[in-house]
């Protein structure tokens, strides 16, 4: 039996709070040389993230996707909306890699978001920013200002940063732009799908349970990621 | 004149679901006549073992203070109401507790992040309450006359899944203690994870229409083993397990002026 409390059906009533919000900012390479089979598969990685997400009714709630797509120019493809609202996009290759700008509107619209749950009263979780790239910065030196406000946040427990080298991808600069906290890593051939799905139980598991700020313990990347690079 | 008092915990549903064991714990205690003395806490979800370093400071609290409070159960009905007042009577707690966390890591061959853990604990009389802080527990109150009220604030970070713990480096500089001394009627602690049904996230105010009933109950309630079932029957309930996935503490406390029957 249900107990209420009292003998008069006096149950407590509950407030009725928004659902705290994990934002999440995908930084995506789109560049010309993303064509082909790279980018039909970083797509098919991003339908699998929302769908792995939209499967867990508490996470579809919480989690908000931002995408940015750098090729040729640098678009946001998708202001933050929550995962159930998202239609996939279809990114297409082009152009070249102005990833120095990426970052920069990825910081930006970050802190513009955390200003609006602010205002909202919404409680937020330590947001994600995830750069995947198959090159380097083509927009002058640009990247250098932006990555050092993003390894800062990273470092300072801000937000989490974490960049991603596709084959072909200058890991020398990318080991740059990363935060000292977290050396890029190098994707495993067009393993996207699998990246996408360490993603989604990443953030589920930030999102779903109260963490230490310094543990967050995440599962392995070793399914994805070339170890030792 | 007394207090009629209970508390129980539960394990969320994520966490039965992971099969990791519940990591709340809580006792309530009555040290000395018309003193209530209670200690909650929620071992931290990314520590293995923070189930252990919460019994572990719970029970580190209730040793130290228990006979503290049934030597000294203060002045005019407030169990702070001496001289040094709440700085006093929590003396030491914060080193007792990490002292018992240690000891258990020790034992477990574990280092004492592992056990990491928030405590809340207070000590009430029928004109006033005191409350030792480390982590986002609370404690709301309700006087003879007026709206709930939170006593001290719950510690959370800027993002919404962290917070502070008896075992991190932060501690001391993180210890809040609040003393308020006026007439209590009815005390409810809990940890995180009824924070959401029950307090306004935007400006921390308690939701009175959850609060009330809880009151009304344990102020018509004259045994506290009842008390216990409908705490444990609440935290159970499909409407709570609808809403809340993270492991739950309550206790209920209420002063009846005029006695038991």
């Amino acid at each position: 039996m249900t107990l209420a409390f009292g003998d008069g059906g006096l149950l407590p009533e509950f407030v009725d709070n928004p659902e705290n919000r994990c934002p999440v900012v995908l930084l995506l390479d789109t560049s010309a040389s993303m064509r082909g089979a790279p980018i039909d598969e970083l797509n098919a990685g991003v339908a699998s993230f929302r769908n792995q997400i939209l499967m867990d009714d508490t996470a579809s709630l919480r989690v908000e996707l931002s995408v940015i797509a750098f090729g040729g120019e640098v678009r946001l493809v998708r202001d933050f909306v929550t995962i159930d609202d998202l239609s996939t996009p279809r990114l297409e290759a082009y152009g070249n890699t102005p990833m120095g700008g990426a970052l920069d509107l990825g910081l930006r619209t970050l802190e513009a978001r955390k200003r609006v749950y602010r205002r909202a009263g919404v409680h937020y979780y330590r947001p994600w920013l995830f750069l995947i790239t198959d090159g380097a910065p083509t927009d002058g030196l640009l990247w250098q200002e932006a990555a050092m406000r993003a390894q800062e946040a990273d470092l300072m427990g801000r937000l989490s940063f974490f960049t991603v080298g596709v084959e072909g991808a200058d890991m020398e600069i990318l080991g740059e732009i990363a935060s000292p906290n977290r050396p890029p890593l190098m994707l495993q051939g067009l393993k996207f799908r699998d990246l996408f799905q360490w993603l989604s139980a990443s953030v589920r598991r930030v999102s779903l349970s109260r963490v230490d700020a310094r543990h967050v313990a995440l599962p392995p990347v070793n399914g994805w990621a070339r170890v030792g690079v | 004149m007394s207090w009629v008092a209970a508390l129980d915990f539960a394990q969320g549903r994520h966490h039965r679901a992971a099969g990791v064991p519940c990591q709340d714990f809580g006792r309530v205690v009555h040290p000395a006549e018309d003193v209530l003395l209670g200690a909650i806490a929620d071992g931290a979800g990314s520590a293995a073992l923070g189930h252990l370093g919460a019994q572990a400071a719970v029970g580190a609290a209730i040793a130290l203070l228990g006979p503290r409070l049934g030597a000294n159960p203060g002045l005019r009905g407030d169990p702070a109401g001496g001289p040094g007042g709440a700085d006093a009577l929590f003396d030491g707690l914060l080193e007792a507790a990490r002292a018992a966390i240690s000891e258990t890591a020790r034992h477990q061959g574990r280092p004492i992040d592992a056990l990491a853990t928030t405590l809340t604990v207070f000590a009430a009389g029928p004109l006033g309450v005191a409350v030792f802080q480390i982590g986002d527990g609370w404690i709301v109150s309700r006087g003879p006359e007026g709206d709930y009220a939170l006593v001290g604030h719950p510690q959370r970070g800027e993002y919404a899944n962290e917070t502070v713990f008896v075992t991190g480096a932060d501690a001391e500089e993180t210890l809040a203690i609040t003393h308020i001394a006026e007439p209590i009627r009815f005390l409810c602690a809990a940890t995180d994870g009824l924070t959401h049904v029950s307090i306004a996230a935007a400006d921390d105010r308690p939701h009175a229409a959850f609060f009330q009933p809880l009151d009304s109950f344990i102020a018509s309630t004259e045994d506290a083993a009842d008390a216990h079932r409908a705490i444990r029957g609440f935290l159970r309930s499909e409407g709570l397990r609808a809403r809340v996935e993270d492991d739950v503490t309550l206790m209920l406390g209420g002063w009846h002026p005029l006695g038991r029957a």
